[in-house]
This record gives structure tokens, sequence and C-alpha cells, in this order.
């Protein structure tokens, strides 16, 4: 076993953080954060852009994506006890004396992150909200659904960053092992006739656009660049982070793939919420459960809190950093108004996709480019540690 | 810092009371009031010049009847004892359920609709705004019945019925049971959503006949677009399913029926059907090979099925005619210009380059489809040597 930080009796605030995060508890932050709100809409939203070849693109963005991600646990576990509001000047400044330089090139760059972090999670909440008022609870006013889970993801921000790797660790099973379920259940209704052909009007255009917009359905990677610091390294990390990587990637496409193969392209675009409804047509022999689609959206509601806690834990920490003082929950209390804000700012579900459209290629950004350049200048400049010196020992507690 | 702690504690306690304050969106089940089963008709020309398109009929169940099995007072008749059928007429399909509410001391409920019937004379001036109204309801689940009803749509929801408490029931247990045994395709609005809003699809969905106080499954109503434009018997829609590859059908009665009763009736056990598209001519042609089991079920021909030679003219017979029924099939079909056997989809999948050259609407009823039975029969039975069978060598 990891044995954690010293000084366990820490009080709420302030507290020194240490390498607490074990390889297995950072996946299951990846895989959770990245089974998220989208699960429900990725399908149509892919589907417009490219008919049939939409789990294709699935698939092949889901390994871009993969790339851009292991860049950026390279690029973490450079930096232990670092997030990105600290290595980021150190990478694009001065290496020695006063760091103005980087403070000044990378100030942008990490509010940037910020703002964008909040907003997504905004996005997420609303979407959340939509879902809930259209299909289970009309009558509840979004703003309670809102607040609701907001309360949950800042009740997260009082503790330290160990509980968050820790709430993951709990809940993935919660949701992974049921979404396999029922996203095997969902066969039934598939026609292979639907599926094809593969890839109409292919060209080599539409292609590489395709990739990226599949690529973009994968959102919430990029907060690694601040709980990969804390992890642990050891010889399995990588294999456990693209294993959590992967998993999220096999859902999708599958549920993508199913959701052409039982509706079509065509209607597929005319549905709000393509997953639900996929699930709604499932008829569980026997007849013990019928409706599945509560289940579903019981297991959904953790991943969404998963999704937006984390990030949300992530936007708040990292403005920690930047002011290098406080409680990480003065942050959550600053951000929450502002995420509400946002969040109720779409007029209604078609401004809220186009809203999140954006927020994909703003990720594109923040977790494909941005870490992607810091990468590359850590290596030529070496800056960090390099890879060899990377390794903890997995049974030793070693003073750091 | 225990104070913060202390402070922390207390807000969430309080916090969490809010949750016990029970759920926004309570409802009773006594509050609404819930349909099972809905139609719609055309509302017939009033003396006042009415301009209301449509007639809705729901039916409701009465909790208070249905509950055990002895309530009932008067012996528990079942049929329209437990339910109340009311209607309203409207400019559309909601329209007139905006209209029946007004009438209704509860709220209405369409989360229970097993079936809703549509009558054929509205089918035929389509459909679309009715669809488009159950589409956007997110009570109405993809997985109910839709038929069409020949004469008028209300009459099925009068069936009189001992077997099940609520007619709609008996309705739902019909379409559902006949879809289960493989001997209707099972078509669900969904299926009929999926094929109004694709360019390739023709939608098709059961059709039904109803008189004074029963209903019947016809076969199927073919849609072109959102209007209704036909209808083929049933023996037809056993052929297309055959075809379909999608279950066995009914029993086929083969033999012609003024022939001294010398005839032959056959179930069909399983079916499996390869299809071909031969894209290289023009027009296209297509080819269905369909394997096919049956077991003899009554036997008056002259033929003693005890016989291996026997069996191989009997099987041959059948061959010829389930072929010859199923071109009067294709042949229906292409005269309607209703794409049901989902060649066109086929044609996409395949061979999309050539799907996107022609018109698939205009080309469809040119293809050349043939046919061509394999049947193995399995189990004839024991009873073999009646008087007017002639034993063979």
């Amino acid at each position: 076993m990891i044995k954690t930080a010293k000084n366990t009796s820490r009080s709420i605030d302030n507290a020194p953080e240490d390498k607490v995060i074990t390889p297995r508890q950072l996946g299951s932050i990846t895989a959770s954060t990245l089974l998220g709100v989208g699960i429900l809409t990725m399908s149509r939203n892919i589907a417009e852009a490219v008919d049939e070849a939409a789990w294709i693109v699935t698939l092949l963005g889901g390994l871009i994506a993969m790339f851009f991600f292991y860049i950026i646990i390279r690029l973490s576990f450079r930096f232990p006890l670092k997030t990105i509001a600290t290595y980021a000047p150190e990478i694009l400044g001065r290496s020695k004396g006063p760091n103005w330089l980087g403070k000044l090139l990378s100030f942008p760059l990490v509010i940037g992150l910020t703002a964008f972090w909040i907003l997504t999670v905004a996005i997420t909440l609303r979407s959340f909200g939509e879902v809930v008022v259209s299909s289970v609870l009309p009558n509840t006013p979004l703003e309670v659904i809102i607040i609701t889970m907001l309360f949950l993801a800042f009740f997260l921000t009082c503790f330290e960053i160990e509980v968050v790797a820790r709430v993951n660790e709990l809940i993935l099973p919660l949701i992974g092992l049921p979404l396999i379920a029922i996203t095997f259940f969902s066969v039934q209704k598939f026609k292979l006739e639907f599926i094809l052909p593969l890839w109409p009007h292919f060209s080599l255009k539409d292609f590489f656009a395709g990739i990226l917009l599949g690529s973009f359905a994968y959102i919430g990677y990029e907060i690694l660049m601040v709980y990969g610091g804390y992890t642990v390294v050891t010889r399995h990390t990588h294999f456990y982070n693209l294993l959590a990587f992967a998993f999220p990637v096999f859902i999708y496409t599958t549920i993508v793939l199913i959701s052409i193969g039982s509706f079509g392209v065509e209607e597929l675009k005319q549905i709000l919420w393509p997953t639900l409804e996929l699930i709604k047509i499932i008829e569980i022999p026997g007849v013990i459960f019928e409706r599945v689609e509560s289940a579903f959206l019981a297991i959904w509601m953790a991943a969404v809190f998963t999704t937006s806690a984390n990030i949300y834990y992530a936007a708040c920490f990292l403005t920690k950093k930047i002011v290098a003082s406080g409680p990480t929950y003065i942050y959550g209390l600053v951000y929450a108004p502002l995420v509400y804000w946002i969040a109720l700012q779409p007029q209604n579900v078609f401004s809220l996709f186009e809203w999140a459209k954006l927020t994909g290629y703003v990720s594109f950004v923040f977790s494909g480019l941005l870490p992607l350049l810091l990468y590359v200048l850590a290596r030529l400049r070496g800056i960090g540690l390099p890879p060899s010196a990377q390794y903890d020992q997995y049974d030793t507690n070693k003073e750091r | 810092m225990p104070c913060w702690r202390h402070f922390m504690g207390t807000i969430l306690i309080i916090l969490s009371l809010c949750m016990l304050a029970g759920c926004w969106d309570r409802q009773e089940l006594e509050e609404r009031v819930t349909v099972v089963a809905i139609a719609i008709d055309k509302t017939e020309e009033t003396a006042d010049g009415t301009q209301d398109k449509y007639t809705v009929t729901v039916q409701i169940p009465i909790p208070i009847k249905i509950v055990g099995g002895g309530g009932g007072e008067g012996g528990g008749e079942g049929g329209m004892d437990t339910v109340q059928v009311m209607s309203a007429t409207g400019f559309s399909f909601h329209h007139a359920l905006i209209n029946l509410q007004k009438r209704l001391n509860q709220e209405l409920f369409l989360g229970h609709v097993r079936v809703i019937l549509i009558s054929e004379e509205v089918a035929r001036e389509g459909v679309q705004d009715i669809i488009d109204s159950l589409r956007r309801d997110q009570q109405i689940r993809r997985l109910l019945w839709l038929a069409i009803t020949k004469n008028k749509a209300a009459d099925g929801l009068m069936i009189k019925t001992s077997i099940e408490q609520i007619p709609a029931d008996y309705l739902r247990a019909m379409f559902e049971n006949s879809s289960r045994h493989g001997t209707m395709p099972g078509y669900s609005i969904g299926d009929f959503y999926i094929a109004l809003s694709s360019p390739i699809l023709d939608p098709v969905t059961f059709y039904t006949e109803t008189g004074e106080t029963d209903i019947a499954l016809n076969g199927l109503a073919l849609f072109k677009k959102d209007k209704m434009v036909g209808s083929i018997n049933e023996e037809a829609t056993w052929r297309l399913m055959h075809l379909l590859n999608l279950g066995p059908g009914g029993q086929i009665l083969i033999g012609d029926k003024n022939n001294n009763g010398r005839h032959l009736i056959i179930e069909p056990h399983s079916v499996k059907t390869k299809t071909k598209l031969l894209t290289k001519e023009t027009p296209i042609k297509a080819h269905y090979k369909v394997r096919l089991e049956v077991d003899i079920v009554e036997n008056s021909t002259q033929y003693n099925l005890h016989y291996p030679k026997n069996i191989d003219i009997v099987s041959k017979l059948i061959a010829r005619q389930l072929e010859q029924e199923a071109k009067q099939m294709i042949h229906q079909l292409q005269q309607y210009g209703v794409d049901a056997l989902q060649l066109g989809l086929k044609l996409k999948a395949h061979h999309y380059d050539l799907w996107k050259k022609m018109n698939w609407d205009r080309e469809f009823p040119q293809v050349k489809i043939d046919v061509t039975y394999d049947v193995k029969i399995r189990r004839t039975g024991m009873s073999g040597k009646t008087r007017i069978q002639m034993p063979m060598e």
C-alpha cells in the first residue's frame, strides 16, 4: 500500500499537498471525467457532420485525444507536486533568476484554462438540467437542478485532492459496469443496413475534419494538468491511464455505432437525446425490468457529478495555485455564482448545443495544442524530471 | 479549525433538511387520467359546419372496477364496464386533446398509451401532423403499436371482450403476440418514425378492420411519405415477412379452395432468406432465395406423405404456390410504389454510388424481382393411408 501524507491530522484548509493519488485513482479520475454529459448527445452531433461514418470518427477522434492525453500525463509527471500554474512559467521563462517573462507568458494561458473549465462546468450542468427537466421532472425549475448539482461540486472543493481521487475510484465502477450492461442490451434493434455505407461522400478533407470533430467529444482529460502532479508514478501508471482513456472511447464508439444501427442516420438527427431514446426501446427479456431509462439516468447522474465536480475542483485548485494562498473552497465559493450565471445564459437547448460545440473547439486549444507546446518546449530545454527519474518506489515512503 | 467544521456541519444539516421536503414533481396516481388507447378519426360534417378536423377518442380505465377479481358489481363483465371512452374534436390531434382536457376532472396522462388507432380516411390524407405531435410528447413511447383501421377507428376502442379487463390490453396483446410468434412483423411506432424521417424507407404499419364489437388484424397498411396509399392482406404480409427474413408468418392453405376440399395446410417454422442484387443490369434485378421449413398440419390431397417421392412433389407444389403469391405481393407493392421490401436501403448500403445516381422512387416499380422458394417438409404426421390417397408403387 502507498502511505499517504504524513500529516493526517491536518485541518481542512491550507493542507500541504503530497503525492497522494494512486495510479488506479488517477485512471478513475480520467475515465469518470470523460464519461459525462456528452454521452446523451454525441451520436447526433457527430452524425450531423459525417452521417454513417460517425462511429469511425468517434473511434479515431478518441485515438487522437488519447495521444494528447498521453502528452499531458508525460508533461505532468515531469513536474511532481506542481500544477500547470507553476510549471508553465518555468517552461516558458528563464530558468534562473526572477522569472517575469515566464509569468507574463503563462498568465493568459492559465487564466484561459481556468475560464475554459468554468465554461465547461456551466455547460455540463445546464445540459444535465435540460435532460432532467425534459425527460423526468418537467415541473422542477431548471435552476434548482443546477444549484443542487453545483452545490455537490462545491462540496467537494471543501476537501483535499486525495478525497477527489477516492470519490472517483468509488464511483467509477458504479458508472462503468451498468453502462457496459446497458450498452450491450441495446443491440436488439441493430440493423446492419443502417450503418452502411461506412463512409458516404468520403474525402480527405472530410476525413480530417471528422476526426477532429470526433476528438471534441472527449472533453475534460486536460484536468490531469492539475491532478497529474500529485500522482505516485509507478511502472503501471501509464498502463492504467491509457486503459482508463480507452474505456470511454470504447463506450462512446459502441453507443454511437448502436444508435446509428438502431435508428438510421436520418432519424438520429431528429432525436433530442438519442442515447436516452435508444435505452427506451430496450426490452429486457422476462419483463423483470421495464423502463430501463430511469436506471440509466441514475447512473448518468453520477457520471455528470464526477465530470462537473472534477473539473470544478481542478479550476478552483488551479486558481489557488495561481494566487498561491487560501483554501480551495474559497475559490469554489467565488466561482459558484459565475458558473450558475453562465449556465443560465443559453436561451434554449439549441443555443446550448451551439455553446457546447464552441467548448469543443476551445478544448482543442487547451487540451491539445497547449500541452503539446509545453511538452515539446520542456523536452527541448530539458526542464523537469526526465522519464527515468519520475518513478517512485512503490513500497517505500520517500521523503521529498 | 473546529469552528469552521461546526459551521459547515450545521449548514449541511440544514441543507439536507431541504431534501426531505419531497419531490417537486410528485403526482399521485389518482390525480391523473391514464389513457391506455387513442383512436383518431375524421370529424363528420355536422349541421353547424364545424371546422374541426379530427375526432380523438381515448380509452380510460376506471381503477376501482379493475382492482381485484371480484370487485365488479354485477359479476364483473369486463369489456366496456371497466373503462370509460371519451372523445373530443379539434383542428389537430393535440387541439382535440386540449378540448378533451376541458371536460376532465384530472390531468390527462399519456405515458401508458399502448395502442394508437388511426382511421384509413385520416391516414390517406396524411399523418405528418399527428406524428409530429406524438413525437414531441415526451410521454409517448417508441414501443407502442400504431394501427390503421379500415372503418371508424373509435370502434376499435369499443370492442367487447371478457378475456381481458381492459379492451386496450386486448388490442395490445393482439399486436404483441402476433409479432412475438412471428405471424406479423413487429412494426412499432418507432419504426414508423424511422421510416418517415428516412428518405429511402417507406412507412408500413398494421392494417386492421373493426367491426361492431371486434377487431381483426388484416395485414399491412402501406404509406408513401406520410400518406397511406394502399394495403396488403395477411397472406401477402407473410410472404413479405419471408422475403424480409422477419419470421415464418402464419399457417398457409395450399391448393385451390374450390378443389373438392383437396387441400394442404402447412405451418412454416423457420425461414432463411438470401437476397442478391444484380446491379450490372438496368433496370436492376433482385433475387430472393427463401428457404422455408414447414410442418404439415392438414392433408386431404391424394399424396401419401409416407413416401419420400411424394414429399418431393408436395414440397415443389408448395414452393410454386408460394412463389406465385410472393410475386403477386411484389407486383402489388410496385404498383403502389411502396418499397416495403427495403430494397432501397440495401442498395444504398451496398451500392452507394449507384444509389446516388438514381431516383429510387421512380426506379423501384421497374425493378425485376425474382423469388424462389426452397421448401423442406420436416414433420408430416403419422396418419397417411386414407382411402383417397393412393400408394405410390
